[in-house]
């Protein structure tokens, strides 16, 4: 899916004055491409997220997603989008501590009507895909913070989404699991027709990446392409 | 999915929803309780009055009524009907436009030796065609009248001076209706003057006593009490009595029938509570009504002209669902009084039960993001709300179900032992079960419906940084 922004504002103005966030960014990131988004703390990467994600709204500009500025969609069919299109990695995992491993992947699939067959068998695919088939029943509130990122990008892609969103995914783990992420990340992105965006402020996670943007200051620098290929 | 995840939801925080359940349990448990003596009441008033071949009941105006009986008797003690007004009722006119069987009737009670034996008092050969479908061993015709002789207190009879006792009454005939008789009423009209004026009375402990007619549960107590070694009459079983109830706790809405005539003879200066009218054809019971309205209208007027009245001022003609109307909306205020009550307890149930599940929505906001964020609709998420509020309320209620069931019995224990009733009254109906079911699955909802509203309306965005 190409992702198109063009001129997007975001301002918070809940603190005592005005906070601008984003100042105009324009960005194009063509279908299945891995981008990087680099950048000091507080300059606003996952405020651009939320964005790309249709979890928040800009207060100007122009969102597109594939062919459709979501901008301006609704919430109802927002969450649609959310549901089918896009998956969404968090820094702290965010798996659904009542549910086992297989039911943290499946969730996504049935909330898309997808039959109990159908996505435990899709499940246990993306369980092999991250490797992690031994762990199906545990309940998912035991795992390791790289197990369960592992769980929680297994769960972004339960629907076969066109473009992954990913806010730090590894900034919660050691060296060895980082590496292990980023190269389930990297080898889906291969593999699949899957746009990726991924937020990180370590400059070695966005080796992995085929092209690396800077966010400073509300707005967007091409570092250019360090593909780590 | 919803539905596993929710249930799931009701096990993460066992203590809470444990303490939530006991308010469910306690507050649907009162409700079936409180509600089952009501509703009891009701469905026994209806069967009885169903399955009598009865169609028009002449009262006292202020009389309660309630057919059924400990309660029967209440308010129509002081109403009472002259019994020579039944020459009246029993007119050849009326039978002539169909009135068949016309039965005088006194409800009274014995004090037993375990409780209060509500009585009723009839002609006793009216007993069968009274109570159609009512199987009696032996028969009541087979019975003679004065087989039984007793000492000893029947219903209470207005304290009067003891006078010279006569040692033997006992051989006394009375106004015996014989059993081998025509099923004609006896007549009664030839009033209590052969005693004296009711100061003169004697008062004996030696009396004739009629058969007693008794339910099973009660014949030991019935004999205890009037030292009846036979020629007592068991009903074995009433078309409105489950069999089942009859040998249990003498459970009977008559529990002793007694022939009118014990009672006049002891008693001559009394009236009656109420006439039951027995008609040929349903169909002309609206004009039977209509001409005994008049017909008791002009006895009264002309009775109170020579001042020699001493009965009800107002008397009613009520047809059997007229009778029955007045007796529902009787018991209507009870009921409403009882769901009041125990609507109370519904209400903390629902605050408890909204306690319960705003703060698991309260801490569970930032995973409701998350589902958001993965794309769970707001329709979604409340319906996992409600489904947790509702999996807790309904078990809360079938819980509770069972305990109304154990409370029902206790109430009815503790009714029959305050008011010295041999009645277990409550019932529990299939309509109260799915009430209450229904009941706590409302109380679940209503409890979600504000944990859904704050749900709906969070910030995504403010959770989803909040982290978890
Ligand atoms: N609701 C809000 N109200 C006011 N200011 C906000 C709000 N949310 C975020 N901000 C501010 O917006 C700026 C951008 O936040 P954002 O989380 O997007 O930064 P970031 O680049 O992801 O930082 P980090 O690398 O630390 O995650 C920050 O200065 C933050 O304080
Ligand atoms: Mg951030």
């Amino acid at each position: 899916m190409e992702v198109v922004l063009r001129g997007v504002h975001k301002v918070y103005k809940t603190g005592p004055r005005p906070n601008k966030v984003l100042d105009g960014v324009d960005l194009v990131v063509p279908s299945g491409q891995f981008v990087a988004v680099t950048g000091p703390s507080g300059a606003g990467k996952s405020s651009l997220l939320y964005l790309l994600g249709c979890l928040d709204y800009p207060d100007f500009g122009e969102i597109h997603l594939g062919n459709r500025d979501v901008a301006k969609d609704g919430e109802s069919l927002r969450e649609k989008i959310r549901l089918r299109h896009i998956g969404f990695v968090f820094q702290d995992f965010r798996l659904i501590p009542a549910l086992t491993v297989l039911e943290n992947i499946t969730l996504p699939m049935q909330l898309a009507g997808l039959s109990g067959a159908e996505s435990r068998q899709r499940a246990r695919e993306l369980l092999r895909l991250i490797g992690m088939e031994r762990e199906r029943d545990q309940m998912s509130g035991v795992l390791s913070g790289g197990q369960k990122q592992k769980v929680a990008i297994a769960r972004a892609l339960a629907n076969l989404p066109e473009l992954l969103l990913a806010d730090e995914p590894t900034g919660n783990l050691d060296t060895a699991s980082t590496r292990e992420i980023l190269e389930v990340l990297q080898s889906i992105n291969k593999s699949r027709t899957l746009t990726t965006i991924m937020v990180t402020h370590d400059p070695q996670a966005a080796q992995f990446a085929e092209r690396t943007i800077e966010l400073d200051r509300g707005r967007l620098r091409e570092k250019g392409h360090e593909s780590a290929r | 999915m919803i539905a596993s995840l929710a249930f799931r939801n009701v096990l993460r925080n066992k203590e809470r929803s444990l303490l939530t359940l006991v308010g469910v349990v306690l507050a649907i448990g009162s409700f079936v309780a409180l509600v089952s003596v009501a509703a009891g009441f009701t469905v026994r008033v209806e069967r009885e009055m169903g399955s009598r071949e009865v169609h028009i009941y002449v009262t006292g105006s202020r009389a309660s009524n309630l057919p059924v009986s400990p309660l029967a008797g209440a308010g129509s003690g002081g109403v009472s009907l002259p019994r020579d007004m039944i020459s009246i009722l029993e007119s050849q006119e009326l039978r002539n436009k169909g009135v068949s069987m016309v039965t005088p009737v006194i409800r009274s009670h014995l004090d037993g030796p375990r409780s209060v034996i509500p009585v009723i008092a009839l002609p006793l050969d009216h007993a069968q065609n009274v109570f159609k479908g009512g199987r009696f061993s032996p028969e009541p015709r087979d019975l003679k009248a004065e087989t039984v002789v007793r000492s000893g207190p029947l219903p209470a009879a207005t304290p009067e001076p003891e006078l010279s006792p006569t040692p033997e009454i006992s051989s006394s005939p009375g106004p015996t209706p014989s059993p081998t008789d025509s099923p004609a009423p006896p007549s009664l009209s030839q009033e209590p003057d052969k005693t004296g004026p009711a100061g003169a009375r004697k008062r004996s402990d030696e009396y004739t006593v009629y058969p007693a007619i008794t339910g099973q549960g009660l014949e030991r107590d019935i004999q205890e009490l009037l030292g009846v070694t036979d020629g007592v009459l068991v009903i074995e079983e009433l078309p409105f009595v489950p069999q089942a109830k009859m040998g249990s706790l003498g459970f009977l809405d008559y529990s002793v029938i007694l022939p009118i005539e014990a009672f006049f003879e002891q008693r001559p200066d009394r009236g009656v509570h109420e006439y039951w009218i027995t008609v040929e054809n349903e169909a002309v019971v609206n004009d039977i009504q209509a001409l005994l309205k008049v017909r008791i209208e002009e006895y009264v007027a002309k009775k109170e002209q020579s001042k020699d009245y001493a009965g009800a001022r107002s008397i009613e003609v009520l047809t059997r669902r007229q009778y029955l109307k007045s007796a529902r909306e009787y018991l209507g205020y009870g009921w409403l009084l009882q769901v009041a009550v125990s609507m109370v307890g519904v209400l903390i149930a629902i605050t408890a039960s909204m306690n319960t599940m705003l703060m698991s929505t309260y801490e569970r906001l930032g995973e409701y993001a998350t589902l958001r964020a993965v794309g769970a609709s707001r329709r979604v998420i409340s319906l996992t709300i409600i489904f947790e509020a509702i999996f807790l309320n309904v078990t809360g209620g079938v819980l509770g179900l069972l305990f109304g069931f154990l409370a029902t019995g206790v109430l009815d224990k503790a009714v029959a032992l305050l008011l010295e009733i041999p009645y277990p009254m409550a019932e529990v109906t299939p309509a109260l079960l799915l009430q209450a079911l229904i009941l706590s699955g409302c109380v679940g909802v209503a409890g979600a419906l504000i944990p859904c509203f704050i749900v709906s309306r969070i910030d995504l965005v403010a959770q989803l940084r909040k982290g978890l």
